[in-house]
């Protein structure tokens, strides 16, 4: 393990930590990007070029850039996120977390790279490179992420659609029908 | 290919449909659609088709799994009628997002392929997020919300598995040989992702709770489809991987649990949708014993029709009696003096839930107990068989409030639209398959889980 690897174990871990810790919900839209912007990094630590620059235009960019105006818009921007109604679930998931980190660690201890890629030509993880992967090989994997993307703007416009409404009642008829049901009485 | 392609071809034409047309259209056309898909499946029955350079595998359990979906969600959209008579229709997005979840089950079923696996798994998902919240109340949302975040973490415990499945075999393609403590970690972590989607203990929290907060024919879709297909990946995987050491002795702790939990929990429970939620947790125990036999495909494909017919019939029953509050046992007293079709049905699906021949459901059972017992795991069958006798007593608690009870108001149920054809139709598949099971046994009999 070099100095690197460690330097960007440790950056991830911590954005992520503070990304669902944060109680402002601003601050933990900011550290989700410098998770997102450090996993940009490792990308490009290992050739993978392309979906580096995906993970900064794409994420950091245009989809945190979204949730930002949307937790602005929505919120006042100091607002409390993250009520926590099982406060004492905290130190039982952490206790399970880092079991769960000893497992794998333990199940990594002596192993090296398992597969080595060093045969599969990917030309630094170009678009190149990838396009042929994509519409090759992964042809079936493209089409039905379209598919997936479609069901779930789908699904997304039925649930921010407005309730059905029943016909519209003008107040004037609300009143005449609650002095109607008076004179009734 | 024909299959995949027509119900890709429904989902397509139910979202366009709903431009111009009003919902009760599109239902209409996504029932037809389902039709059609029947049709195409029983053309091409047993025929082996592979496309995409074997990305997408159409094999005799992949059809056997797509049948019992496609008969889940045709009993969904029939039982939803009277239902959304009453609640108001929901808006055409609804029969939309029910055929792009079966879409995405068949993608799931029909491949050996851990990323088009996930992608499935996906498009299975996302509908059924939004569908769950369709009654828009607070429950639904509350149940929208749970499903979403845990199917969320299920669902990057099952990525995180196949990175590991990568990495350990150098392959995305199950059956990959792979041994050491990382392919072991994988197993693990795939096994638990896809426990998730199939409510085995200990992964099932979700389970009660969105099945009571989303409204009943949205419960009764995911009782049938969800299972089938996570059941298909769920098979796939640990067939392919083989059921030995670390991930055979996990797998047996979940199912016996599961059938444990399930069935003792839901004793407990004064609600009808909450205990048969809890009620398929512990099915879900029972189709997973078949997993130890030497080929589960004949018998899961049968169990996962029984469970998807008996389950359909009861949920279609309670989405009769649901007026969007759930229905606490109360509401299903003297049944039969309010609607003799509701109760012979609801009869019906319990004697067959709780496994009393000659419904189907007691062949299911029968299958798996004899597939399991094939390769000598007497334990597990003993003790999923003690569980199973165990259930009877809240089955037929659940019975006896209806033929028994002494109902606060006798006014009859009134049916409306769809629903009654929907559950006389389950009630006699129920009743004619339990009679002659040779017959469904012989769609399943050639389906083999792996995929050469």
């Amino acid at each position: 393990m070099s100095a690197f690897d460690l330097l960007m174990g440790v950056l991830l871990i911590a954005s992520a930590l503070a990304a669902v810790t944060l109680k402002n919900a601003v601050h933990a839209g900011l550290a989700l990007v410098a998770n997102f912007l450090s996993l940009a990094v490792v990308y490009f630590a290992l050739e993978a070029q392309f979906l580096g620059w995906i993970q900064i235009i794409v994420y950091a960019g245009a989809v945190m850039v979204l949730f930002l105006f949307v937790i602005m818009l929505l919120f006042d921007a100091k607002a409390d996120v993250g009520l926590d109604r099982l406060p004492w679930m905290r130190p039982l998931a952490a206790a399970l977390a880092a079991a769960f980190f000893l497992a794998l660690a333990y199940a990594f201890s002596g192993v090296g790279p398992v597969n080595p890629l060093a045969d599969v030509k990917l030309g630094g993880g170009l678009p190149k490179a990838l396009g042929g992967l994509l519409y090759g090989n992964w042809l079936y994997t493209v089409l039905l992420v379209a598919a997936l993307l479609f069901a779930a703007t789908v699904a997304a416009v039925s649930l921010v659609q407005p309730q059905i409404r029943k016909a519209r009642v003008k107040p004037q008829v609300l009143e005449r029908d609650r002095e109607l049901e008076e004179v009734g009485k | 290919m024909t299959t995949l392609i027509i119900l890709f071809a429904v989902a397509l034409l139910a979202t366009f449909a709903g431009f111009f047309a009003p919902p009760r259209s599109v239902k209409i056309v996504t029932l037809l659609g389902m039709l059609t898909a029947l049709v195409g499946l029983a053309l091409t029955w047993g025929d082996r088709a592979t496309a995409f350079g074997g990305l997408y595998v159409a094999d005799a359990f992949s059809q056997a799994v797509t049948l019992v979906m496609v008969v889940g969600a045709i009993l969904a959209l029939l039982a939803d009628c009277g239902y959304f008579e009453r609640k108001g229709w929901p808006a055409f997005e609804y029969y939309a997002l029910v055929a792009f979840a079966v879409f995405g089950g068949h993608v799931m079923a029909s491949t050996a392929h851990l990323g088009v696996l996930i992608v499935g798994l996906e498009i299975l998902s996302i509908p059924l997020y939004a569908l769950a919240a369709s009654r828009r109340d607070a429950a639904g949302y509350e149940a929208s919300l749970k499903y979403f975040l845990l199917g969320a973490v299920a669902a990057a415990f099952f990525l995180y598995g196949i990175a590991l499945y990568f990495g350990s075999t150098g392959s995305f393609v199950l059956g990959a040989t792979g041994k050491g403590l990382v392919f072991n970690a994988a197993v693990l972590m795939l096994m638990a992702g896809l426990s998730f989607k199939t409510a085995l203990t200990p992964f099932h929290w979700w389970t009660p709770d969105v099945y009571q907060g989303s409204s009943t024919p949205v419960t009764l879709f995911m009782a049938t489809v969800v299972k089938a297909a996570a059941f298909a990946a769920l098979a796939r995987v640990l067939v392919a991987v083989g059921l030995t050491g670390p991930a055979f002795y996990a797998f047996a702790a979940i199912v016996l649990l599961t059938v444990f939990w399930g069935n003792l929990t839901a004793m407990v429970q004064g609600e009808a949708k909450r205990m048969l939620a809890y009620s398929s947790v512990a099915h879900a125990g029972y189709i997973a014993v078949a997993l130890f036999g030497p080929n589960p495909a004949p018998a899961m494909g049968f169990y996962l029709l029984a469970y998807a017919l008996s389950t359909g019939l009861a949920f279609a029953v309670l989405a009769e009696l649901d007026d969007g509050a759930g229905v606490p046992l109360e509401k299903l007293a003297g049944l039969w003096g309010r609607s003799p079709l509701l109760a012979l049905g609801w009869t019906t699906a319990l004697l067959s839930l709780a496994g009393l021949p000659p419904l189907i459901g007691f062949w299911g059972k029968y299958l798996v107990f004899v597939e399991a017992a094939k390769n000598g795991q007497y334990l597990i069958v003993a003790l999923a068989l003690f569980a199973a006798v165990i259930a009877a007593y809240y089955y037929l608690k659940l019975l006896a409030v209806a033929l028994f009870g002494k109902p606060v108001k006798a006014e009859p149920v009134k049916m409306s639209g769809s629903a009654p054809l929907g559950i006389a139709l389950a009630a006699a598949l129920v009743l004619l398959l339990g009679v002659l099971p040779g017959i469904a046994y012989g769609w399943f009999s050639a389906a083999t889980v792996l995929i050469k």
